[in-house]
């Protein structure tokens, strides 16, 4: 698609509210207990009830009765819907949030994304100390960005029980994304269990909500297949890992229903559009655990921003969505037709679903729901089957890089071949091109700023999604409109460690759990770093930093995006460029909700 | 009154694993009022692995039961393990050839070493011989997979007895399970009361199909063999007990 027919004179947000009002006339049945930003309509000035307007707020947390999929549950509601209002900001207001806890224990939210002072980014113990029953806290802080963003409790389990909502910031000028209307698309992950019933599961048995684990069948149909020596041998290490190469996601579709928009696919939210109108849809994964892989079969997607913040348009047929993450897609329906929004979940136990259509209550085809996927090689890198240690090639590389300086780039060719020396009988071409791409060094011996870390996967989209199927957004694709305000190379290196015991479900960084570590991570205030995270364990982790934007480095050079939360895949090696200027203690964890309670989480300090 | 005598160091035992999981320094400026960004959670199972009646082709019926129960944290852990049996149409009380209670530690991804207590006799009764014996143990998941518990058992009077456990999961569908398990015991030192001679003493070997109704219930069916050697046959022949059995169980695992 070319990049002008969407960036260029935007409608005036006034025409984009007139023609919602005339559109949406006639039709406020049936809000009941949806959220009002979840208006079939989308967004239009005739149902702004629901959606909390800023820059003053008001929001009041509950536990209570609901239906959820037309059973009886009991979610935490926010202004009485779960989940919550849309809260809609403007970009260089002064925002002030006051939110009441009517819960019988201490809540808070978080702002996902939002650049802000330390002491209102909502994390108990790390930025206040949370909100006491019958309390209300105000949050105050200037709107300094716009784009697609979504808040949630960050105190317990809350977050799993319903306790999130989107955030969208208007911008202050006119945006360079060209759109007729907009719908949100919130994706979570409900349980009717106790959410700490499901941590004592995974505490307790290992492959619990798995029921889709490889049996007898799966080893003769490999061995019809691939042959019985090959079969065997990948089992062989497999079985000597004691790994479950099927364990793609811990909690799934066996006690979860996936929802959009609070809605399940049963349910079937619909979106609705006038057949040649241009359709933003701000998708946001607001689950507790699950990964999606999104997809509107007969429509090709642009997707124009990522984790809020503006990219260079991509036209994909499917993106996979990370915990936490949000993007930004445009859509551009012709015909007078329905349209399925599927969200399959990553292991293929389940999906979310809405319908896209010119009309109320019409559907499409569901698709056929894909197989779970088998992890191969690349996950194992992690695990050192024979030698691909991936702890040791940190090491190598780091020292090699650390030894490069006022060297001779065609040397580089050298230092990778020895480093390799160590690691004969690996697959070489998991490694992410380690070897084949010259990696461009800078004054400081350290990698340029921009360039993609020996062992990244961003040409990748992950596990169990076929690129010759459909074209599928991958991290490489991503690219910011214009270069972000800091130019400087990074002036160091921080190096962590994404670990875990799955036995045990105790995830960590560096081998150290949140309660074993000493002291926070230092940034230096204002210091220019790079954030190399290297992924040690077999499953994906979506790593959030709050308070200071990540720059993932995808080998965009001065264009690399900037997120508030990276997805690495198992096996991986990533980094982001870290501007440090937001002084005080920040939050930085996996935003996989069982897994930060397990101990992947940490304290960044900024001083 | 032995069992008393057991509670009380449980429950003494239990106030030292509660200690050891407090919240290490975090050694960031955060009042000390507030609380900690996530919360460590001690957490606890109950698992009858077995629960079965036995059928045996020369011997009597018997109510069987393989239970473990865990109470910790991620590292540090109370056990509570019991394995016996009530033998049907005999008259007496159900016998527990092993109630241990452990203190166990992660040493490794994989693996928990355990020590503490363990008793040998009567669940209510003075029907059977007791004793009383330390065990150190190492418990956890081989390489492929394979569970397995190997300990070493040291009696109130000095006798020493080692035994190996194993067993593996096989899956046939999602919820339809094939489990073979053996179990070897060995000895230092003949106890004739316990009917235990010198070297190996016994080996049984298991097969059970289960199917997992939830995970936490999975009632099962199955066939064992076992053959008791040196010694330990001997004092079995002179009591006038069968050396080699096999039979059939049905029962369920259950998880708490």
């Amino acid at each position: 698609m070319a990049r002008s027919s969407i960036i260029s004179h935007p409608l005036s947000r006034r025409q984009v509210l007139k023609g919602g009002a005339a559109l949406g006339l006639g039709s406020a049945a049936a809000m009941g207990l949806t959220p009002a930003w979840a208006n079939p309509w989308g967004r239009t000035n005739v149902y702004a009830q629901g959606v909390e307007e800023g820059p003053e707020v008001s929001l009041a947390i509950r536990r209570e009765s609901l239906p959820i999929d037309g059973q009886e549950a009991q979610p935490i509601t926010i202004n009485g819907t779960s989940p919550g209002p849309l809260i809609r900001l403007k970009e260089g207001q002064d925002a002030v949030l006051r939110v009441t806890n009517l819960l019988d224990e201490p809540t808070s939210i978080h702002w996902h994304g939002l650049i802000l002072p330390p002491e209102m980014d909502g994390v108990p113990g790390v930025s206040f100390a949370g909100i006491a029953p019958g309390e209300t806290f105000t949050y105050r802080f200037p709107v300094c960005q716009n784009g697609t963003y979504w808040y949630h409790s960050h105190s317990g389990m809350q977050e799993q029980l319903g306790h999130a909502g989107p955030l969208i910031i208007d911008a202050a000028e006119r945006e360079p994304i060209r759109y007729d209307r907009e719908h949100v698309l919130l994706l979570t992950d409900w349980t009717f269990e106790d959410p700490m019933s499901v941590f004592r599961n995974l505490k307790t048995m290992e492959g619990y909500y798995n029921f889709q684990e490889r049996t007898i069948a799966d080893f003769f149909a490999d061995v019809r297949n691939n042959g019985f020596a090959q079969t065997a041998e990948m089992r062989g290490m497999w079985a000597q890992m004691r790994m479950s190469s099927r364990d793609i996601a811990d909690v799934t579709g066996s006690t979860y229903t996936y929802l959009l928009n609070g809605h399940s696919p049963q349910e079937n939210w619909n979106a609705l559009f006038k057949a040649g109108e241009r359709v933003r849809l701000r998708v946001i994964n607001g689950s507790a655990m699950s990964y999606f892989d999104v997809r509107i079969p007969g429509l090709k997607m642009t997707v124009v921003a990522a984790d809020g913040q503006p990219v260079q348009p991509v036209p994909v047929d499917e993106f996979r969505i990370g915990v936490a993450e949000t993007y930004d897609v445009l859509v551009s329906p012709e015909d007078d037709r329905a349209y399925t929004i599927f969200a399959e979940a990553m292991d293929r136990s389940g999906y979310a679903r809405a319908t896209l259509a010119p009309r109320e209550g019409m559907q499409a085809e569901i698709p056929k729901r894909r197989q779970i996927a088998d992890r191969g090689m690349e996950a194992m890198g992690a695990h050192g089957m024979g030698g691909m240690d991936h702890s040791n090639m940190a090491g190598m590389d780091h020292s090699g890089m650390s030894n490069m300086s006022g060297m001779d780039h065609s040397s580089m060719a050298g230092m990778d071949h020895s480093g390799m020396s160590n690691m004969q009988g690996m697959d070489h071409s998991t490694m992410g091109g380690m070897a084949a791409e010259q990696a461009k060094i800078g004054a400081n011996g350290l990698l340029l700023a921009g360039e993609a870390q020996p062992g990244s996967r961003y040409d990748q989209a992950g596990i169990g999604i076929d690129p010759d199927e459909r074209r599928i957004l991958v991290y490489r694709d991503l690219k910011a409109i214009t270069p972000w305000p800091d130019r400087r190379e990074p002036g160091r290196e921080l190096e962590l460690h994404l670990t875990g015991n799955m036995e045990r479900y105790i995830w960590s960084f560096d081998g150290k759990k949140f309660s074993e570590v000493t002291g926070p991570i230092h940034f230096v205030k204002d210091e220019r770093l790079r954030l190399i995270l290297i992924n040690d364990t077999m499953m994906e982790h979506p790593i959030h930093l709050h308070g200071m934007w990540m720059e993932l480095e995808n080998g965009q050079g001065e264009l690399i995006p900037r997120k508030h939360t990276l997805n690495v895949k198992p096996g991986e090696r990533v980094s982001a460029l870290i501007t440090a200027d937001a002084e005080g203690s920040w939050a930085f964890h996996c935003h996989l909700l069982y897994h930060m309670d397990a101990g992947m989480f940490r304290v960044v300090q900024v001083s | 009154m032995k069992i008393k005598r057991y509670l009380t160091l449980a429950s003494a035992a239990l106030g030292m694993a509660a200690a050891t999981t407090a919240q290490a320094e975090d050694g960031y400026a955060a009042p000390d009022s507030w609380p900690a960004p996530t919360e460590e959670h001690n957490m606890g199972m109950a698992l009858f692995d077995r629960l079965e009646y036995s059928v045996p082709d020369k011997g009597p019926e018997a109510v069987v039961w393989d239970f473990q129960g865990w109470y910790g944290g991620d590292i540090n852990r109370i056990y509570l393990k019991s394995e016996g049996e009530n033998v049907q149409g005999d008259g007496e009380d159900a016998e527990f050839e092993s109630l241990e209670l452990l203190y166990s530690r992660l040493v490794a991804d994989f693996w928990e070493l355990q020590g503490g207590i363990g008793y040998q006799g009567g669940v209510f009764s003075d029907d059977h011989a007791e004793r009383t014996y330390g065990v150190v143990g190492l418990q956890g998941v081989m390489p492929y997979g394979i569970e397995t518990d190997v300990a070493l058992q040291v009696s109130e009077d000095g006798d020493v007895a080692a035994s190996f456990e194993g067993e593996y999961d096989l899956r046939l569908t999602q919820r339809l399970y094939l489990q073979p398990r053996t179990e070897i015991a060995v000895a230092a030192s003949k106890v004739e009361e316990f009917g235990v001679g010198e070297g190996l003493n016994s080996v049984r070997v298991g097969m059970r199909l289960g199917y997992e109704v939830t995970r936490r219930f999975a009632p099962y069916v199955g066939a064992y063999w076992v053959k008791e050697y040196g010694d330990t046959a001997d004092l079995s022949r002179a009591g006038g007990n069968n050396t080699e059995d096999t039979g059939v169980v049905a029962g369920v695992r259950l998880m708490l």
